[in-house]
Formats: structure tokens, sequence, C-alpha cells
């Protein structure tokens, strides 16, 4: 990592560190911002490795939150509730990575849209779910403060798991995505490589909604809205997405800077972040951290 | 359902379709001239309406959204120049974030709120049992001028001739001496006002608001799919079905409403990618 990189990520780790000295509050903003890297975690795996593009990463996060409080609110104790919610999520996986399999570039996004907004759509209307109210009353498990060292000890889990994939031969037939015929060539099957990374995209956004659910002990349609699976892709892009590292930093970066502009109004965070991914992708293409860790290019 | 309903579920799908016919024109139009897909028509449809609910009388409100229109064509133009050469991914996510960004400025400018916009023929029209609102017929008459005067210019004028060209091969058109950047530039712009059109002519119907912009984009480009992102006719037919599609379908199941309109999209992406409507190529040039 070059000298302004190492300082950038040496800075936001400080400010995760130094975070639980801000009172209740921050410590509430760094969990939430270990649970949204996490979702931009999978956004790595299947976007900037695979560059199968999801544009409704907040759907697999309203599964994993929805199956997880569901099951909590029907008696499954904590950690089977986390498995309810993981399975609702790989199930969309799947779906995703069929339609992947006959849709991609701009056709895969727009149905990924699509598909979380549909499913927002009936979650809004099934009273089991508790309709546009959402489910309330979920129960924490562990008190919000050791949440906050749970969430980033996971986000750090997943983290290592994801930089693993990118180092194995499953990341580099991901990554090979980008070239179908070549894998073809070798024997690999791209359809099954797409599903398996649609399936830990997944994977990754229902374990964030499973933790968020337990810890917001609230979840509600419109925490899972079309604009926050943009901010999701942003925050990828932002940080770097062809790096595992860009994707914690992006998402970390997102949660904090927008508890930062939260005074000066919701919709700033959106100008703010919209502009900026603009900058980014116009002046610094790979990203703020990006561009070193891009991870097959310099072997190549 | 009787007679009377059927007319009115009829009218209000074409009018609507007629808005969703235009955005996707504007879609189809970007795709064609610059191989760009116009992620941000749903805010061009959103700035349209507000410049209409704004402007207080229609008459300003249609100038108003013409020029924000033509701005956001700009913004396409040299958001397209920046991004030249990019990875497709790249520039979809630049071209969304461009959309949040723009959403929350409007939220910003305006208010959060919905606007009601003023309608240019208000009341109803009867004949016999069958009531229409007149705002149906005016917004039917606009979209059919805007699209006749659209088709008109792509087939039968020089400029058209030459935006063929380039559409079919802007290198081989740069060659042979073409603006094709100049060109590109004016289908752009053009797109842009179809779209800010499309959102005056909105407004009236529903009402304006700053937040409509992601449901009018993927309701826009599921028009344009519909003749294969490539096809100005095909998006036109597309946007008319939809709007159909749409009326009907909300009188059965109100609540799903948009479920239903992406549950067509998606049918739509996975299994006529290429468009059901398509036209052959023309080769005049």
């Amino acid at each position: 990592m070059s000298g302004r990189r190492r300082a950038f990520s040496l800075a936001l780790l400080l400010i995760v560190a130094l975070l639980p000295l801000g009172g209740e509050y921050w410590v509430r903003v760094g969990t939430l911002a270990a649970i949204q890297a996490l979702a931009v975690l999978g956004l790595y795996v299947g976007v900037g490795l695979g560059r199968q593009l999801n544009a409704g990463q907040s759907a697999f996060m309203a599964l994993g939150a929805y199956g997880t409080a569901y099951a909590a609110l029907k008696g499954v104790p904590f950690p089977w509730t986390l498995g309810v919610g993981l399975g609702a999520s790989l199930l969309l996986g799947l779906v995703a990575g069929w339609v992947a399999l006959r849709a991609s570039g701009l056709y895969l996004a727009l149905a990924t849209a699509g598909l979380g907004v549909i499913l927002i759509g009936v979650v809004q209307n099934l009273p089991a779910l508790g309709a546009t109210d959402g489910l309330a009353g979920i129960p924490p498990v562990v008190a919000s403060r050791i949440w906050y060292p749970l969430a980033f000890g996971v986000l750090l889990g997943g983290f290592l798991l994801a930089w693993g994939i990118s180092r194995s031969r499953l990341g580099l037939f991901i990554y090979s995505l980008r070239n179908e015929v070549a894998l073809e060539a070798i024997g690999v099957s791209p359809l099954r490589i797409k599903v398996l990374a649609f399936l830990i995209s997944a994977f990754y956004g229902g374990l964030s909604g499973g933790i968020f659910a337990h810890w917001n002990q609230v979840v509600s349609p419109d925490a899972f809205s079309f604009d926050l699976s943009i901010l999701l892709l942003v925050a990828l892009y932002l940080g770097g997405a062809s790096s595992p590292v860009g994707a914690v930093m992006g998402g970390v970066g997102l949660t904090v800077l927008a508890e930062l502009l939260r005074p000066l109004g919701g919709a700033w965070t959106g100008l703010v972040f919209g502009l900026a991914v603009v900058a980014v992708l116009v002046l610094s293409p790979g990203g703020l951290w990006g561009k070193e860790e891009a991870c097959y290019g310099r072997r190549a | 359902m009787d007679l009377a309903q059927l007319f009115q579920l009829g009218a209000s799908g074409l009018a609507v379709g007629g808005v969703y016919a235009l955005a996707g024109l504007s879609v189809a139009l970007v795709y064609r001239a610059a191989r760009l897909f116009h992620l941000l028509v749903g805010e061009g449809l959103a700035l349209g309406g507000l410049a209409m609910a704004v402007a207080g009388a229609w008459e300003r409100g249609i100038l108003l959204a013409l020029l924000s229109g033509l701005a956001l064509g700009g913004v396409i133009v040299l958001l397209a120049r920046w991004l030249r050469g990019r990875e497709v991914a790249e520039v979809i996510v630049a071209f969304l974030g461009l959309s949040l960004a723009l959403k929350n400025a409007f939220i910003l400018l305006f208010g959060p709120a919905s606007r009601p916009a003023p309608s240019p023929w208000p009341g109803v029209w009867v004949v016999g049992e069958v009531a229409v609102n007149r705002t149906y017929l005016v917004v039917l008459g606009v979209v059919a001028l805007l699209v006749v005067f659209t088709f008109y210019l792509l087939e039968r004028t020089w400029i058209g001739r030459r935006l063929e060209a380039v559409a079919e091969d802007p290198v081989a058109a740069r060659v042979l001496g073409l603006p094709a950047s100049l060109l590109q530039g004016f289908a752009l712009l053009l797109a842009g006002v179809l779209g800010g059109m499309a959102g005056a002519l909105l407004a009236p119907l529903y009402y304006a608001s700053p937040t409509l912009g992601y449901l009018l984009l993927l309701k826009a480009v599921t028009a344009a799919i519909v003749g294969g992102l490539l096809s100005p006719l095909g998006a036109v037919v597309g946007g008319f079905a939809l709007g159909l599609a749409e009326s009907f379908g909300g009188f059965f199941a109100s609540a799903y409403r948009d479920a239903l309109v992406f549950g067509l999209m998606l049918l739509l992406l996975v299994f006529f990618p290429k468009g059901v409507v398509r036209e052959r190529t023309q080769t005049r040039v």
C-alpha cells in the first residue's frame, strides 16, 4: 500500500478504535458501520471480483433481517435465528444467480433492483411480517455495547473470508467471469461460478441483516430501500471495488460519514455520496483503496 | 368491471403509458446514439414534474420542464465524455450515484413532500355513461405530437440519417467526416428534453415528487427493453403496454401494482433480453 492509502486506513481504524469514547451514540454508529461494511464485502465478491452487478443487496439484507426477526419472535433460540435469516437470503441468492445466468451488465443490475423492489413491496403487504410497520421486540441477545466488538469481530472474519476467496481458485474463477469463454475453455462452468458468486453475496447480505435485526430489535421495510442498495454499491466503488480492504473502508466510511452529515439533514448524505462516487470514478477509477490491491492484474 | 370502468382504466392506462413511452423513447435514443444507459431518466422525469408543480401556471411549467430536460441532457453529455472507455459496471455505478445525488438535491431544493401540479385542461369529459378525465386527453395529444416529431426527425431528416450512421458505427461515421460527438450530443439533449416533457405530463396525472425517480427509471427502462433498448418504436409500444398493464393490474391488486410491473420487467429481462418489438436495421446510409 502506498503511504497515502496507509495513512487513510490507519486514520479509519483509529476512528473505529476511538468511537466508543464518544459514548453510547457513537457505539451504535460504529456497530451499524460494521454491519453495513459486511454487506459491502458481499458486494465485493459478487460485483468487485466477479462484475456481476447487484443493485439489490438491500433485499438480501432484508431477507436476512426478516428471517431472523420472524424466527426470534417465534421462539427460536439465538444463533439458529441467524440460520433462518441466512437460509432465506441464500434462497434469494439462488434466484438472483439463476437470473444472472441469463442476464448480465445493465440487465442484471435492473433485475436485481427489480427483485429488491418486488420483495419490499410484498413484505409491506404481509400482515405476518408486520406490513409497513415491520417487526418489533426482537430479543437483543447481548447488551448494545457488546454488539460493537461482536459486529467488528464478524466483520473481521468476513474480511478474512473474502480475502481468502480472492486468493483462492474459486476467487480466480469468479474473477474470470469477465471472460466466460476462457472459463469454459479450461473446463469450468461459468454458470456454476455465477450462482456461487451470488450465494456468497447473499451470505454476507443475510448475515449482515440478521445481526442488524438482533442489534436494532426492530426491522421495517423502509430500512432496506433501493437507496440502501445504491449506497452500498457506492460505498464499494468509493473504497475500491477490486479490494476487500476497499470494501470494508467504503462500508465503514459510508456509515460514519453519513452520521457526521446527519445534523445537516438526511438528504445531504445521498447528495454528497452520489457526487463523491462520480468524482472518484472520473478522477481515480480504482477507488480510494483499490488500485494497489487489484489481485490478479499484478501477477498476470 | 362495467363498460365505464373499462374505459376509465383504459384511458388512464393510455395516458400514463404515453408518459412511459416518452421516457422509454428517451432511454432508447441515448442507448442507440451513444451505447450508454440513460439511468438518469427517472430523475429527469421527477425534475420535469417538479418544474410543472413549482411554476404555478402550466404554460410556464412546460417551458421550465423543457429547460430542465435540456440541462439534464447536458449533464449526460458531460458524464459520457468523462467516462468514455470505462467498464460497464463503473459507468452504471456512476450514473446510479449521480441519480442518488440528484434525487437528494431535489429533496433539498423542493422539500420532500409531493406537490400537486396544474392541469392544462381540468375537468371531466362525459359521453353517455363514460366520464374521462380531460387531462388524459391533453397528455395523450402532447405525447402523440412529441412521438411523431421524434420519429419524423429520426426517419425523414438529414439529422436522423446522420444519427443512424453514428448509431451503426461511430468510428466509421467519424472517418467519413460526420461530426459524431456533435450528433451524439444532439441525441442526448433530445433525450433529456423528452424525459423532462414526460415528467411535466405525468405530474398533473399523479403529483410531482422528488422521490419518484427510481420507480420511473425502472419503468422507463422496462419500456425500452420491450424494444431491446435499440428500437424507438419498441420503446413506444412498450411504454403504452406497460401503462395499460399497470392500470388494469392495479385495478385487480392495487397493493401489488409496482410489484406486478417489476415482475413483468424481470420476465422481459430474463426471457426477451433482445426485446419483443424489433426493427430491421435500416441500411439507408
